[in-house]
């Protein structure tokens, strides 16, 4: 009897279950939304039984045999909306439609990956389609803006050099403050390898195709980013390249081809200008120098006439070399030398072919790439070639590998940075009445008072060459099916050639000069981890890895600088008669590193996670040299909860906390020991010591905590995330200033504290759906960035700015004498004493904090529209409250102290007693208001329509026969700037990548200006 | 079961390869440095150091070497003929930290200020850590090595009180109270316990005469081109004596030079210069070759004095008056050129245009300016009589000789002799003249303590003025 119950309660069950299906198997087709082509790959699941699933093939076709409770269908696919389809049909067709709620979004993390709705730590995504076809180098240019709490700033408008981002503020006041760079799991070079002394850094990340990425994530806090320790406190940027996808090979081309011209241009003085502002200034110093018996010129003056007739007799003989022998009394030169150091028009062009396709077993993406691009600068250009394959293939049920292979030759010709006389911004310092050609010669002239650039860009070039292998291969292999162990091997090399040569009109190289420079890196790593991801029951599931990793990077460089060319002609090194300079340098380190995190999930709304890296570095004092990383963080989707799941416009809501620790070694190598270098003095060849040892020497420790919400409303057409954080940062790596009287200016501590807290939000929606569509991505983030302790000590900057990291400011600040304006009485420079009352003493002058080159908020706003075959962007950057001080106006804003050709606004000085202006009296030499003071200090805020797009995609019926699908476009970038820097691009930083020398413009390239010309084509 | 062994087995042995990676941690060393206990424990390591410091006084420190230049590779020469200025040339450099020197209202961030300090107490640090391990040292080369340190120490120390303090005033034995620089005779071995005071200009010369002292006696005779010997140590010396106004010594140490007979006048003045290896006449010099020199393109002697085609950037324009100091006929006249290369048109000094030339510090010339001016002074005749010394100078450059009656002609002798040399700037100290219309003690015609300074170590005391 008992044994008949039981079969009957089992009939019941099965039977019972089978009156809601019906069927035993399902069969069907899945299409993209977008172009109604099949969706191989995507994964159908039973949501009952999570276990039963099948991929659909390279046609989107798929069968699944369904078990007995089966009753929905889940169809889930990288970037779609997951569909959940009722199974009442023998037959399901299943049209995907692109994710834009992102709340499903497959997020890539720090060994993996994770839905967004689960993630408890605080990461940006940037997706392919921002990141494409764009008229810049480096994908950093491309995410400026569009990331929330990711700060990307160019620096200049040459092109190749260096981009400095900040995720979460400065970390750090000596050691790096760039993040991390991984590409597909492997981390890679990304700081310059090249010659530093007359040249911007270089940008390691130009050498990366951005077409070939798929998405950029950038793990923002320490939830997110611990998992890579002592690199972490500036944020990781983990690059993904493209995957190859299963179907039938689909074929992508792009093309596009524009112009550039500078963004911004300053206003300098014509010929008429600068003679009439030169003659009274050289009157106004005779008279000053009679006045108040100066005898600049090494005697007193009889009388003012004297001193005036001395000053302009000065000026003129001056005036008269200057101007070549042509007439300047008349004018009769007129040179514009800032457009002589632009290019009339600067072209660029990308071509970019890709194939995609594969079937069960393998897949493969391959693309090669061609990109050519012109500086605004005379001379200044970038080409880069690539080509890639990533090819995965699934070799049995548990094991798959696959490798990314990718190869690159990128081309920068170089022009020398802001501070050299040769490059072309210089070129604005020469006055406007030196001819280009010299008539009396009939070459270049070279009668000012500086250098001819023009000369430079003739007779010089800087080729920098980069070769770059960034390749890995991987092993996957599933033991159980919730436990898989991975094994990966990356390498980057870049091989890296300099090469350069002076020719013999080219200042101080009589005989030419050449100079080779090479750098070699082999930067390699390895990863070994095991996954496991299990569900206990129906409401607890768990995601871990632990694993462990080796890295090591040597590098290596060598330089050769030879004279004595017999012609021009010859510009090898082979033939230099001396050769002036050689060295070569080594350096290498090694990090070793342990590695794991789980992930709980309790009934799909609480979220728990813990991470930890255990790192020994090589870099660090035999005391210190293992650091330990750890972080926890949770979160709750509240509208997972019943008294949420009814509400009618709240769709979606979690909060999320997390705390951890990172760290931050980007320091140079051996900085623990006492060292002894080598000194070259010649037929003496011997040692200085360079540094003292501290082997306490360990990480500089950034505890961060993040609070976040995120939300979805009214369907989900609205979302966003509010997040804080608060990052504390200790033990800085600090070259702590010593009395130099001991031999040594700095020794490196870990001293001090800063912090960075900050609010950022972004919100994403869709205003109208339907045959029109609009929607809108906005971000806006606020860093304030706290420098605690220092020792006490003050830390200068470097640059051409007043800069220095003082304790209680944020780090950068500018500080220097304040300028209070013009004595109306008698043109005098004024600045203000400690009393708030003014002097025309500089050096009585109090010096205090005048400004900040650290933005209050930044942020970026996107509108996406579409209706029929037409697309159209706007695409908004801003940035807000930071300031900018002009390093060359002591030169050029300078009411004509000095030979330079001054900004146009000089001309509003002041002249008679009663004017009212800020320019003093123009007084040749005599240093009226020449002192850096806060004088060449202005608000830097900008908003600037960066890019803008209208695309119009040829109906399919059209093009059949030769493409699936065809898209042509125009694009803009720069295209608008509103901006109260009045001196020129607002986009500015002539150190490139600095921690304490931001937000300095010194004859800085402006940002190009560009249009593009676009076609993509898929067939 | 088996399996599962075998897989955990894989796992341990992959663990167990990374494992190993610690010890990859520890063969990273560094290529281009040596432990510091390592340099200073053998007699060639020392005696390297020793040469390190010749690099610096000649360089600077290779780490904060930027635009400008330093100590005896350009600033002995440079600063000290823009302090001196009183119209023999004109500034039109656009390097501010030069300018504002030549313009006597520097700050007290001046580069140059910053640079020669840090750069000469790295040397003296050098030459402090081998005096200290000087017992290492081979015991043939020990006095010679020990001799150089402090010479090297010694010439630095000179160079540091003459731009950073007050002039010595009142003769020999007068009480030279006034701030002078901190004393700083050991090595420094920490980062600990730095914070020294300014020492007075009395105790600063008093090292500089017994480190001086020393060295004449350790020092060789001869040695390769550009090491200290024995005449170089006494060349200084009468310097030093010079400044002091000690008449007497100062006449002694210029005669030993003189009677040593291992130098000569060169038979041109126009030899003196540019010359790739010591002429017969340098008592000391810096050593320069294409690949270590001060300077060629951003800065350096060369770089600021001349302009020929591709050479220099004219940033020290000779005024046409300084040419009236010399007499018709007179050698030294033509010692200039109108310049050809940058800025061309303005007169500019020969003695300064083979960028990779070494760099006479002291030349055999000058002692016999020093043995006639202090004999003058003193009515005495060490050596010779005044009016031989300075006619022996003069005869070299074609002049008929004079007689000198008046202390006026042998300066202006030394005047002409070593015009933009660097030795204006103790000529205008030592005869207190003015300089355009400023006293020689006037607070801008020195260097300021640099602000970095100041702000690293509160016990020191800014200059007044600054």
């Amino acid at each position: 009897m008992k044994r008949k119950i039981t079969i009957l309660l089992l009939l019941v069950i099965f039977f019972g279950s089978r009156a809601f299906g019906q069927v035993s198997s399902v069969s069907g087709k899945v299409t993209d939304a977008r172009d109604g082509l099949p969706l191989p790959g995507v994964s159908i699941v039973v949501q009952e039984v999570p276990s039963a699933g099948v991929q659909s093939d390279g046609s989107g076709n798929y069968r699944i045999n369904l078990p007995a409770n089966a009753r929905n269908l889940v169809f889930k696919y990288i970037g779609y909306q997951q569909k959940v389809i009722p199974v009442n049909s023998e037959v399901i067709n299943v049209v995907m439609e692109e994710d834009t709620k992102q709340l499903s979004e497959v997020v890539v993390v720090g060994y993996g990956t994770q839905i967004r709705e689960n993630l408890t730590g605080s990461i940006a995504k940037v997706n392919a389609k921002d990141i494409q076809d764009q008229p810049v180098q480096s994908f950093e240019s491309a995410i400026q803006g569009k990331a929330a709490g990711v700060f990307v700033s160019s620096g200049s408008g040459k092109v190749g050099q260096g981009i400095t981002v900040r995720v979460r503020g400065s970390s750090s006041v000596t050691a790096g403050n760039q993040p991390l760079y991984v590409i597909d799991g492997i981390p890679v070079t990304s700081a310059s390898l090249g010659d530093d002394v007359n040249f911007d850094p270089s940008n390691p990340m130009a050498d990366i195709n951005p077409n070939d990425i798929e998405s950029v994530e950038v793990l923002k806090d320490a939830s997110a980013s611990a998992i890579y320790g002592s690199r972490a406190s500036n944020g990781v940027i983990l690059i993904t390249t493209r995957k190859g996808r299963q179907g039938k090979t689909e074929f992508n081309f792009s093309y596009f081809t524009g112009v550039s011209e500078p963004a911004v241009k300053r206003k300098f003085l014509n010929s008429a200008q600068y003679v009439e502002l030169y003659n009274e200034s050289a009157v106004n110093a005779g008279k000053y120098d009679f006045a108040n018996d100066i005898q600049l010129f090494g005697f007193p003056f009889a009388s003012e006439e004297e001193a005036i007739d001395t000053y302009v007799g000065y000026l003129e003989e001056n005036f008269d070399a200057f101007s070549a022998g042509t007439d300047w009394r008349n004018l009769a030169v007129n040179t514009d030398w800032q457009d002589e150091s632009f290019r009339s028009s600067a072209s660029n062009s990308q071509y970019e072919i890709s194939a995609t396709g594969g079937n069960e077993k393998t897949r493969f993406f391959t693309s090669g790439s061609f990109s050519d691009q012109e500086g605004i600068y005379i001379k200044n250009a970038f080409t880069r070639i690539s080509g890639r394959l990533n090819l995965d293939h699934s070799a049995t049920d548990k094991l798959s590998l696959g490798v990314n292979l990718y190869l690159s030759k990128s081309v920068n010709d170089r022009v020398t940075d802001d501070n050299a006389f040769s490059t072309p911004g210089q070129m604005v310092a020469l006055p406007p009445i030196q001819p280009v050609i010299d008539p009396s010669t009939g070459r270049l002239s070279t009668t000012g008072p500086y250098y001819n650039g023009l000369i430079e860009a003739r007779d010089a070039f800087f080729k920098t060459t980069v070769y770059r292998n960034v390749s890995s291969a991987y092993a996957s292999y599933k033991f159980l099916p919730y436990l898989n162990l991975r094994t990966e091997f990356g390498v980057d090399i870049l091989n890296q050639a300099e090469d350069g040569y002076q020719g013999r009109e080219t200042q101080g190289n009589p005989s030419g000069n050449g100079n080779y420079r090479s750098a070699n890196s082999l930067n390699y790593t390895t990863n070994t981890f095991l996954n496991f991801v299990k569900d206990f029951g129906l409401r607890h599931n768990l995601e871990a890895i632990a694993g462990f990793s080796f890295q090591k990077q040597d590098l290596k460089t060598s330089q050769v600088v030879g004279e004595g060319f017999p012609s021009d002609d010859f510009k090898n090194l082979a033939s230099a008669s001396d050769i002036t300079f050689g060295s070569s340098f080594g350096t290498d380190e090694a990090l070793v590193s342990y590695f794991a995190r789980a992930n709980y999930r309790f009934n799909d709304r609480y979220l728990f996670a813990l991470s930890a890296r255990y790192d020994g570095s090589s870099k660090f004092g035999a005391n210190n040299r293992y650091g330990f990383f750890p972080a926890a963080s949770a979160g709750w989707i509240l509208s997972k909860e019943s008294f949420l799941s009814d509400s009618e416009w709240l769709s979606f809501l979690k909060v999320r906390l997390g705390y951890g620790f990172t760290g931050n070694s980007s320091i140079l190598d051996h900085q623990s020991l006492a060292l002894f270098g080598a000194s070259t003095y010649p037929n003496l060849p011997g040692y200085v010591p360079t540094q003292v040892a501290n082997p306490d020497l360990k990480w500089e420790k950034t505890g961060s905590f993040d609070a976040g919400l995120e939300f979805g409303l009214f369907n989900n057409r609205l979302t966003g995330d509010l997040s804080y954080y608060n990052k504390q940062t200790e033990d800085l790596l600090l070259n702590v200033n010593v009395p130099s009287t001991s031999g040594f200016a700095t020794v490196l501590k870990n001293v001090g504290s800063l912090e960075n807290t900050g609010l950022e939000l972004t919100l994403s929606s869709q205003n109208l759906v339907g045959a029109f569509k609009w929607n809108t991505d906005f971000n806006i983030s606020r860093n304030k960035n706290k420098i605690k302790d220092l020792g006490g000590q003050v830390i200068l900057g470097t640059g051409r700015g007043p800069q220095r990291a003082i304790e209680g400011y944020p780090i950068g600040v500018f500080f220097t004498a304040k300028y209070a304006g013009v004595d109306s009485q008698n043109g005098d420079a004024l600045y203000y004493l400690e009393d708030g009352t003014t002097t025309n003493d500089y050096n009585a002058a109090f010096r205090q904090v005048v400004g900040d080159a650290n933005p209050e908020f930044s942020g970026g706003i996107t509108n996406n529209f579409s209706f029929k075959n037409f697309d159209l962007n706007f695409f908004f950057q801003f940035v807000s409250g930071n300031d900018i001080y002009n390093g060359a106006g002591i030169y050029q804003s300078v009411n004509a102290d000095f030979w330079d050709n001054q900004t146009s606004d000089q001309l509003g000085r002041w002249q008679n007693p009663g004017d009212i202006t800020d320019i003093p009296q123009a007084r040749f030499l005599m240093s009226n208001g020449t002192r850096t003071s806060s004088r060449w200090l202005s608000d830097g805020s900008y908003i600037r329509l960066k890019t803008s797009t209208i695309g119009y995609t040829i109906p399919g019926s059209k093009v059949k026969n030769l493409f699936s699908s065809a898209r042509v476009y125009v694009s803009g970038y720069n295209l608008w700037t509103i901006s109260d820097y009045a001196n020129g691009d607002p986009e500015v930083n002539t150190t490139t990548i600095s921690n304490i020398d931001n937000g300095v413009d010194f004859y800085t390239a402006p940002q190009p200006r560009t249009i593009t010309f676009g076609v993509n084509l898929k067939f | 079961m088996k399996t599962y062994l075998k897989k955990a087995g894989a796992v341990l042995a992959a663990l167990f390869l990374t494992a190993s990676c610690d010890k990859e941690l520890d063969k990273v060393k560094p290529q281009q440095s040596i432990d510091s206990d390592v340099a200073l424990q053998t007699s060639s390591g020392v005696i390297n150091t020793l040469f390190g410091a010749y690099s610096t006084i000649a360089y600077g420190v290779t780490a904060t070497a930027g635009t400008l230049g330093t100590l005896f590779g350009t600033n002995y020469n440079v600063i000290g003929e823009l302090f001196a200025n009183s119209g023999d040339l004109n500034w039109s450099g656009s390097f501010a930290p030069y300018r504002d020197i030549n313009n006597k209202n520097a700050t007290a961030t001046n580069g140059n200020a910053a640079n020669d300090w840090a750069a000469a107490y790295n040397a003296i640090n050098i030459c402090n850590n081998v005096e200290a391990s000087i017992d290492v040292v081979e015991p043939d080369v020990k006095d010679q090595i020990l001799g150089e340190a402090r010479f090297i120490r010694a010439i630095t120390y000179f160079e540091l009180i003459r731009f950073y303090a007050q002039p010595w005033t009142g003769g020999p034995g007068a009480a030279n109270t006034q701030l002078g620089v901190p004393l700083v005779i050991t090595p420094t071995t920490s980062g600990e316990n730095l914070d020294v005071s300014r020492n007075t200009v009395s105790e600063v010369y008093a090292q500089i005469i017994t480190d001086l002292t020393s060295a004449e006696s350790l020092l060789n005779e001869t040695m390769p081109d550009g090491r200290a010997t024995k005449y170089a140590a006494a060349a200084f010396l009468s310097r030093i004596y010079l400044a002091q106004g000690d008449w007497q010594n100062a006449a002694a140490t210029a005669d030993r030079v003189i009677t040593s007979a291992k130098y000569s006048l060169v038979p041109e003045i126009g030899q003196a210069f540019n010359n790739p290896a010591n002429s017969v006449e340098d008592v000391f010099a810096i050593q320069q070759n294409a690949q270590s020199n001060a300077g060629t393109t951003n800065s350096g002697i060369v770089t600021f004095y001349a302009s020929l085609p591709g050479i220099g950037r004219g940033d020290i324009d000779i005024s046409d008056n300084h040419l009236l100091i010399y007499e018709a006929g007179d050698a030294r006249k033509d010692l200039f050129y109108v310049g050809t290369g940058d800025k061309p048109g303005s007169l500019r000094s020969s003695k300064w245009v083979e960028r990779f030339a070494i760099i006479p510090i002291v030349r055999l010339g000058e002692m016999y300016l020093t043995r006639a001016e202090a004999n003058f002074r003193n009515g005495q005749s060490i050596g010779a009589t005044p009016s031989d010394d300075v006619n022996f100078i003069r005869a070299r450059s074609h002049l008929a000789p004079i007689t000198i009656n008046s202390i006026d002609q042998v300066l202006l002798e030394r005047r002409r002799e070593l015009a933009f040399e660097g030795d204006s700037y103790n000529l205008v100290k030592r005869t207190q003249q003015n300089v355009g219309g400023r006293p020689y003690n006037d607070p801008k015609l020195i260097y300021p303590i640099p602000q970095f300074e100041l702000d690293a170590n509160p016990n020191l005391v800014q200059n007044p003025g600054y």
